[in-house]
């Protein structure tokens, strides 16, 4: 009964505690949230996310944002992506401020992918495709721990059979 | 010391060889010194219970002994955070994020002391070091569940004198011998009236009397018959003979090189992206 009680008031404490500790990135996410993206007059924000099928950042790419019409370079950057602080996401984005109109958003590492836009409200573009050499070393190394995992409760799980 | 006693149990990570236990212990202990914020120790206590699981580990046992652990390391992360107050401890939270003051206890610049405040940043960094603690002692204890002692041994014995090696592992057998000599004497104390409830602290801190002193004497017995047992089986005159020669058969090999590049894939994380770092 003691010991129930023990560990019930621990639950309760390792709850209480789990909430304390969460409360930054709640406040983090509400302050994001509130200040969204800052809309300067005659300017719209274009956030590029570059992440290799949606869920690995790629840090280590070029982007560079030309007019459609004339295809001129209006702005690159070559410089590591910034992956911003946040809980429970992870994503190599950047955001740059342009004046309406369309753009050729190209990003490059080992491949590169394009994407024609028209930019009449602030907007989110996310590339999926492009991959780098860390990211391939990242999910290489990923999909071998798995394998040996499985590897490892399978050859297991015979051993447990034969004897 | 164990909380956990060895139970011999037909289980895969029962079979798997002290070596390739002591080697994923090693790689979340290497994890739990490079990690200060919580989300990948997340993931490192996901393996945990998941290998905690294949070893059929009594998880309401583990609460029920290490609850104080838990709740010293949980009181003990919160003091220290006190002191995460300046944006130069910080690597990737934002410094005006992280240092946003929530209370502050002691201004800057008081003598000893110095600049005491809760902040984000401290709660986050209390909250990695608790759950570090916290896994820590979970990992120790699904080690010595599932490995006999005596492997663990003969094991450190090959990279440290042997007689070092045994002074560890006996300290660390030592804890629960004590903790049940302890409980006995409780007992004993109990059946004679005795009793430490009173409200008053120092009344409390007196009553313990009449059981400290026979524990003294308890553990003084048990050391005084160890040394006995020792020297009775020649130790020290020569090396011990090697009881089990170590051999890693498949399922060891796969055990392995998935702790190690579960390792990887986490400090790879960590080097890229800041995953991990405060």
């Amino acid at each position: 009964m003691g010991c129930c009680r023990k560990v019930s008031h621990l639950v309760v404490i390792l709850a209480l505690a789990t909430l304390v500790g969460g409360y930054p990135w709640l406040c983090l996410g509400f302050t994001k949230v509130t200040q969204g993206h800052t809309t300067q007059a005659e300017f719209y924000s274009l956030t590029v996310q570059v992440n290799f099928l949606g869920f690995v950042p790629v840090r280590d790419a070029k982007i560079v944002v030309s007019e459609s019409s004339s295809g001129k370079t209006v702005w690159e950057y070559e410089k590591e992506l910034e992956v911003p602080y946040e809980f429970y996401r992870l994503s190599a984005e950047v955001t740059l401020q342009l004046p309406p109109g369309s753009y050729v958003v190209t990003v490059q590492s080992l491949n590169s992918e394009v994407k024609d836009i028209v930019l009449d409200e602030n907007q989110t573009i996310s590339f999926a495709q492009v991959a780098s050499l860390k990211v391939l070393l990242l999910l290489g190394v990923a999909t071998l721990a798995v394998l040996s995992f499985i590897g490892f409760v399978v050859t297991g799980s015979r051993y447990l059979k034969v004897l | 010391m164990v909380l956990l006693e060895y139970e011999a149990k037909d289980t895969i990570i029962h079979r798997l060889s002290a070596l390739s236990k002591l080697i994923w212990f090693g790689t979340i202990i290497f994890l739990f010194t490079l990690m200060t914020e919580p989300q990948p120790l997340l993931i490192v206590a996901a393996l945990i219970a998941i290998v905690g699981y294949l070893a059929d580990i009594s998880w309401r046992k583990l609460l029920a002994r290490a609850w104080w652990a838990y709740l010293g390391s949980m009181v003990g992360g919160l003091t220290v955070s006190l002191w995460i107050t300046s944006p130069s401890q910080l690597q990737r939270i934002p410094a005006e994020f992280g240092t946003r003051i929530l209370i502050e206890l002691t201004p800057a610049g008081t003598p000893v002391l110095g600049h005491m405040a809760v902040t984000y940043a401290g709660l986050i960094w209390a909250t990695a070091l608790t759950l570090k603690v916290a896994l820590a002692i979970s990992v120790a204890c699904v080690l010595t569940y599932s490995t006999p002692l005596s492997e663990i041994v003969s094991l450190i014995s090959k990279v440290i004198p042997y007689k070092l090696s045994f002074v560890i592992m006996a300290g660390v057998r030592f804890y629960p011998v004590l903790m049940e000599k302890v409980a006995t004497i409780m007992d004993a104390a109990k059946s004679r009236g005795w009793g430490a409830s009173s409200a008053n602290p120092i009344e409390r801190i007196r009553s313990v009397g009449p059981v400290l002193f026979p524990t003294i004497r308890e553990a003084m017995g048990l050391s005084d018959k160890m040394s006995l047992a020792i020297e009775a089986r020649a130790f020290g005159v020569a090396k011990p003979t090697v009881l089990k020669v170590t051999k890693l058969n498949a399922s060891d090999v796969f055990f392995i090189v998935f702790s190690i590049l579960t390792a990887l894939v986490l400090t790879l994380m960590w080097w890229f992206y800041g995953f991990g770092m405060l």
